[in-house]
């Protein structure tokens, strides 16, 4: 029962999350294939949690497969050329890092972000990391939230 | 932002920048403000205040077509702070503990005997922990525990050397500066369960096995100035006795209380001294 109650809810939670996302190219990443996939972590969180740091919609994936990684640069960069706003890094040709704001969703500012590691200067890391943020947050907070 | 200007000087234009040297187009010491801004035709870097004017202002313009790539490149990473990202403590059912330092004295005097008592110890020198990890543990272990009993005045311990039966005595006449005490040291096997309520509190209830290993009778006084100490060993105390306790903790610390239902003496080779309370404190229950 308790089982059922989680996939229940792990539905219900995708689903409210890809409805936010609705528009955008990176929901194809969230469409739950990377939920038992090796190597990937997908966080995804509404309600009071995400309430608390002035988000509606908190969605992140993370990968550690190379080739899956060109994939999320390629929908993040299709994503980006409709930001209203953003602040991005190349390194040796590839996307190190994207900031985008994007359109609002009603009274909602929407946010991606991308980070490659594999692309650090100082430690690489063999991650990728993708996040979709929605919330009333505005880029100060957010730059802070996903900053140490 | 300051750096933004170095780092931006390095931004390429990729319009029809061949293999030539770039051009030193400006150089603006110490900037108060830059922006850098990006239209779909072009960028721009504005400028403001410099290392001698505060209204200094400076506005650079490039035109570039939907073909142009532009370059940013910064010497600093992104350390990014993953929110929710799951902690990586594991949280395991089994663990290896040290736990429970106890220091208590006894709750009453009313027997005829005992004057008061003194107890203190480590519950888990070391121990095997289980947790249903929803706030519920129960562990078992080893541990060492010291007892301390002293007699009402004017009674003292005395020791039948050939059969090592202890009895009550009196002092001799004219004593002060008297006290006759009977310590035991135990090994102890405790058995515990403890309920946690949130993150801080909880409330601990076991048991414990005690194996006396060694116990002696000390009685000390002093007559016409002289001083006399008088040691009992080899007495039969009860090699196996059982205790109860429960403690209340915050953060873990807390207080316990622990009750000794059965006689500090063989049958026969002592006074009674039994059912005693002790009530102390404790940390890391």
């Amino acid at each position: 029962m308790k089982r059922i109650t989680i996939i229940i809810l792990t539905c219900l939670l995708t689903s409210i999350a890809a409805m936010a996302q609705n528009g955008l190219n990176i929901n194809r990443l969230f469409d739950g294939r990377y939920k038992k996939a090796a190597g990937a972590t997908e966080i995804i969180v509404t309600g009071a949690q995400a309430r608390e740091i002035g988000l509606t919609v908190y969605h992140s994936l993370s990968v550690t497969d190379k080739s899956q990684a060109n994939l999320v640069e390629a929908l993040v960069v299709k994503d980006g050329a409709q930001a209203v706003d953003k602040e991005v890094e190349y390194r040796n040709g590839q996307l190190y890092y994207g900031f985008y704001t994007m359109k609002k969703s009603k009274h909602d500012n929407r946010y991606i972000f991308y980070l490659n590691q594999n692309l650090a200067r100082k430690s690489p890391q063999n991650i990728v990391t993708l996040i979709y943020m929605e919330g009333l947050a505005n880029q100060d907070e957010i730059k802070k939230l996903i900053r140490k | 932002m300051k750096k933004i200007v170095l780092l931006f000087a390095t931004m390429l234009v990729m319009a029809q920048a061949q293999a030539t040297a770039p051009d030193t187009v400006t150089v603006i010491e110490q900037p108060n403000q830059v922006i850098i801004t990006e239209t779909p035709t072009g960028s721009q870097v504005k400028v403001i205040g410099s290392k001698e004017e505060d209204d200094y202002s400076y506005t650079y313009t490039m035109q570039h077509s939907g073909n142009d790539t532009v370059h940013t490149s910064q010497s600093t990473d992104w350390e990014l702070n993953l929110p929710f990202k799951k902690s990586s403590n594991k949280e395991y059912h089994w663990s290896i503990v040290c736990s429970g330092l106890y220091i208590g004295a006894g709750l009453s005097t009313s027997y005829d005997l005992v004057n008061n008592s003194f107890n203190w110890g480590l519950l888990h020198i070391v121990g095997i922990n289980y947790s249903t990890l929803h706030g519920q543990e129960i562990s078992f272990g080893i541990g060492y525990d010291n007892k301390r009993f002293s007699l009402k005045r004017p009674n003292c311990f005395a020791m039948d050397e050939t059969t090592n039966i202890v009895g009550i005595d009196s002092y001799p006449e004219g004593t002060v500066d008297l006290s006759s005490v009977l310590s035991v040291r135990a090994i102890q096997f405790p058995l515990q369960f403890q309920q946690f309520f949130g993150k801080n509190f909880h409330i601990t209830l076991g048991g414990t096995m005690n194996w006396n290993v060694y116990a002696k009778c000390n009685t000390h006084y002093k007559v016409n100035k002289t001083h006399y100490d008088v040691s009992y060993r080899g007495i039969k105390q009860n090699k196996l006795t059982f205790d109860v306790y429960g403690a209340l903790s915050y953060n873990r610390i807390g207080i316990y209380c622990r009750y000794s239902p059965c006689n500090m003496f063989k049958q026969g080779f002592g006074p009674e001294i039994k059912n005693t309370w002790m009530l102390g404190a404790a940390i890391a229950l």
